[in-house]
């Protein structure tokens, strides 16, 4: 490998959330415009570049967003929106190269290195894609080259927006000398203290500290990690997306649930979530499986296999409940409780209709319940459309 | 004293095998994995349950000494199974050892103490009616295999429902039915027996597992006794009794949904010919689901499937139809099995869209009927 440097690209589109609602509304363009949760409760999830100015970032509370920017734009969050420009954009990327990882709606690691005999060096590729990126949506997009995922990514934050930054090999350590170690991955508060404590503020102070002292410091595998992302050194591979294998969600709670009523709360609340989950992906599953941590660390598995697959909560819920008398959970304080569905397949339960309980026209109407629920939550967020049920719980969690 | 007895290789046998499937498993409690072994005046009597099940028979021996012990039911089928003698004997020493001896070869096995083994459920005979175990034997083979596994499912569809009609003038129905979620079968029959003792104001909802056990009573007898009570279904043979502990729940209103099928167009095909067209194209279905589409035109039957790995099949078939075409989707796997069980030369299958359930009935299979719901291809 060290012998042909990979050519890895970086991309991240600049401020994306709030790009798209400029893009939708070109009135918008050159106001501070930010994206995020409706209620006063509810964070900033993207603040285009005019907002940032006022020190608006993302994760910031709405309320001190309206505080520094009485003035701004604020607009609720439109997935179904974004993912469909997400869509588009990383079909895009899709053309240049088989080998893409997507890390989020609006971000993606591209490998090109097999894709340059035919399409030119990292850097016209990357040139290639922000031009066409911007012609077929209107929308901008950061690159960094690199020889690595580590070095690609911090290159595309560093002239944002519609930056551009070039890494050639060799030259990542010169690259990265002058820049902060918070931006290296695997660095966060607490390292970079002490690392700060050590002399080390900059990637090329902390490339010069000795291994030894590192490992010393952070332990075996952290102390080196550090030490190779430091000389820039990052053998990660691009990993192109790949199917799950299973969809599932866990929650570790804050006290331990003892009552049977609360815990079969907290698995509707789950059941729910794994459903939209795998709705969203456009897959169904048969085999759900049930995980309980107990207070003392015991941890549990029980599962079934239905005879269709499903992405209905209501048969998850269903279904996890069985699985729950299976445990010692309501005798025992719980500590965990995850839902899971694999053996998953594309769409519904491969077409096989059913006898009872989902007759085929309250099936028809169910696919229009999920597919309107779904566009709502979507919409307004998880808050907005949930089984009464979990209501109850809401006074207690908070 | 404690339990010395000769017993018959052969019918040992024969006992212990009948009661290795109801012998406890791995994780449940440790003496379930026992048969329970007692003198009786006439022979010995060999218990096993699992809970859900209990199976009681005697094997006629020459008892030489009174008692009871429990002994590992695998172990003890396997030791008789290889041995060729005629007669085993079997004798209980101190802290619950068991000396085994068939011809030439010396066992030494570990029990444990016969009052440690749950209690045997106890039975009204009052409540037992004789019927021919020809036709209990007819009414589970046709209906068992779309009992739903356990572990799939909604837990009510994983046994068997009996239910009895008794007709003014024509007489007394037992019928059984079951459900896998996507298909139903039902057999009815009228038997020769009176039916008036049976107590079945409860839902009759027999696990499949019991319902196998039963199968497996009707071979090689002329009658069996058979009664419900209120947690449990007793059958009796000569010989030997089982008990199979009822499951608790409702079963799908599944008369509404035979009554809603409409019968006015129905395609007539020859069975055997389409049992045999459906198992080739199941050589090309995908795993699971087993999807084939018909394709019904004018007096013939196109089938087909295809596996995106592998390939693709199709046949056609003449059958008598005069109606517009359609087109729809099976589980091959499940016409299979419900035309499999018929006698009739032609089925007949009622048919309406591509969404509604497929009604399969024969003339000659009196009593018999599957419904199957379509898949959407």
């Amino acid at each position: 490998m060290s012998q042909h440097p990979r050519q890895i690209i970086h991309l991240d589109m600049d401020a994306f959330y709030a790009s798209v609602e400029m893009l939708d509304r070109p009135e918008l363009v050159g106001q501070p415009v930010i994206v995020g949760g409706a209620s006063n409760r509810g964070v900033v999830s993207a603040a285009s570049y005019e907002a940032r100015k006022y020190g608006i970032h993302s994760a910031m509370p709405m309320v001190a967003a309206r505080r520094l920017c009485p003035h701004g734009v604020f607009l609720p969050v439109r997935m179904a929106r974004y993912r469909e420009l997400s869509e588009q954009i990383m079909a895009i990327f899709h053309r240049f190269t088989p080998l893409v990882e997507p890390l989020s709606l609006d971000e993606a690691f591209l490998d090109v290195t097999a894709s340059r005999a035919l399409l030119g060096d990292g850097a016209t590729i990357a040139e290639a894609i922000k031009r066409r990126v911007r012609e077929e949506t209107g929308l901008t997009v950061s690159a960094g080259v690199a020889s690595s995922k580590l070095v690609a990514k911090i290159a595309s934050d560093l002239h944002k927006p519609d930056g551009f930054t070039l890494v050639p090999p060799g030259q990542e350590r010169e690259f990265l000398a002058p820049l902060p170690i918070g931006r290296l991955w695997g660095v966060g508060t607490a390292t970079a203290k002490t690392l700060a404590l050590m002399g080390a503020s900059t990637i090329g102070d902390l490339a010069r500290l000795p291994l030894a002292l590192l490992t010393a410091k952070f332990g075996p595998s952290h102390g080196e990690h550090l030490h190779l992302v430091a000389q820039g050194i990052d053998e990660r591979e691009v990993e192109p997306e790949q199917e799950a294998k299973s969809i599932g969600n866990e929650e570790t709670f804050e006290k331990d649930l003892r009552e049977q009523q609360v815990i079969e709360r907290e698995l509707l609340g789950l059941s729910t979530k794994v459903a939209r989950r795998l709705r969203r992906h456009g897959v169904c599953g048969r085999t759900i499986t049930l995980k309980v941590k107990y207070h003392d660390f015991r941890q549990i598995t029980r599962s079934v296999t239905l005879p269709v697959a499903t992405c209905d909560e209501g048969e998850l819920y269903g279904t996890t409940k069985v699985l729950l008398d299976r445990t010692e959970a309501g005798q025992v304080p719980v500590r965990l409780l995850g839902v899971s569905v694999s053996g998953l397949t594309a769409g519904e339960a491969g077409g096989q209709l059913s006898l009872f309980a989902t007759q085929p026209k309250k099936k028809g109407k169910q696919h229009g319940l999920h597919a309107a629920v779904d566009r709502i939550t979507d919409k307004y967020g998880q808050q907005a459309i949930k089984p009464a049920t979990l209501l109850a719980g809401e006074g207690k969690k908070e | 004293m404690s339990l010395t007895a000769n017993l018959p290789r052969d019918a040992f046998l024969a006992a212990l095998a009948s009661l290795q499937n109801v012998t406890g498993k791995k994780g449940t409690i440790a003496i379930l994995a026992n048969i329970l072994i007692e003198s009786q005046d006439s022979g010995v009597l060999l218990t096993a349950t699992d809970l859900e099940i209990g199976i009681r028979i005697v094997v006629p021996a020459e008892v030489l000494s009174a008692g009871a012990i429990t002994l590992p039911a695998r172990k003890l089928f396997e030791m008789v199974r290889e041995s060729s003698a005629e007669q085993i004997h079997l004798e209980v020493k101190e802290n619950n050892w068991a000396r085994i001896t068939a011809e030439s070869t010396n066992y030494k096995l570990a029990g444990m103490p016969s009052d440690e083994y749950p209690a045997f459920p106890e039975y009204d005979e009052a409540n037992l009616v004789q019927l021919a175990s020809e036709e209990v034997r007819d009414l589970i083979d046709r209906t068992l295999f779309s009992v739903a596994q356990e572990g799939e499912s909604q837990f009510n569809l994983t046994g068997l429902l009996v239910e009895r009609d008794v007709v003014e003038g024509e007489g007394h129905f037992l019928r059984a039915v079951s459900s896998d979620g996507h298909r139903l079968t039902m057999m009815e029959k009228k038997v020769a027996s009176d039916l008036s003792p049976l107590k079945m104001d409860r839902t009759i909802l027999i696990p499949k597992k019991g319902v196998q056990e039963i199968r497996k009573f009707c071979d090689n007898k002329e009658s069996l006794a058979i009664g419900f009570e209120e947690k449990q279904a007793v059958v009796k043979t000569e010989g030997a009794i089982l008990i199979i502990r009822l499951m608790n729940g409702d079963f799908p209103d599944y008369k509404n949904i035979i009554q809603v099928i409409n019968k006015a167009r129905h395609i007539a095909i020859p069975r055997q010919p389409l049992m045999n067209s459906l198992k080739r194209m199941n050589l090309f279905t995908e795993d699971r689901y087993n999807a084939v589409q018909f394709l019904i035109g004018k007096n013939r039957l196109i089938l087909s499937s295809q596996n995106l790995d592998i390939g693709s099949a199709k046949d056609e078939l003449e059958i008598s139809y005069d109606d517009q075409e359609m087109q729809l989707g099976f589980n091959g796997k499940y016409f299979i099995e419900a035309i499999q069980v018929m006698e009739s030369e032609v089925v007949k299958a009622y048919i309406n869209s591509e969404e509604s359930p497929c009604l399969i009935q024969g003339d000659d299979d009196p009593g018999y009927m599957s419904v199957i719901m379509p898949m959407k291809i």
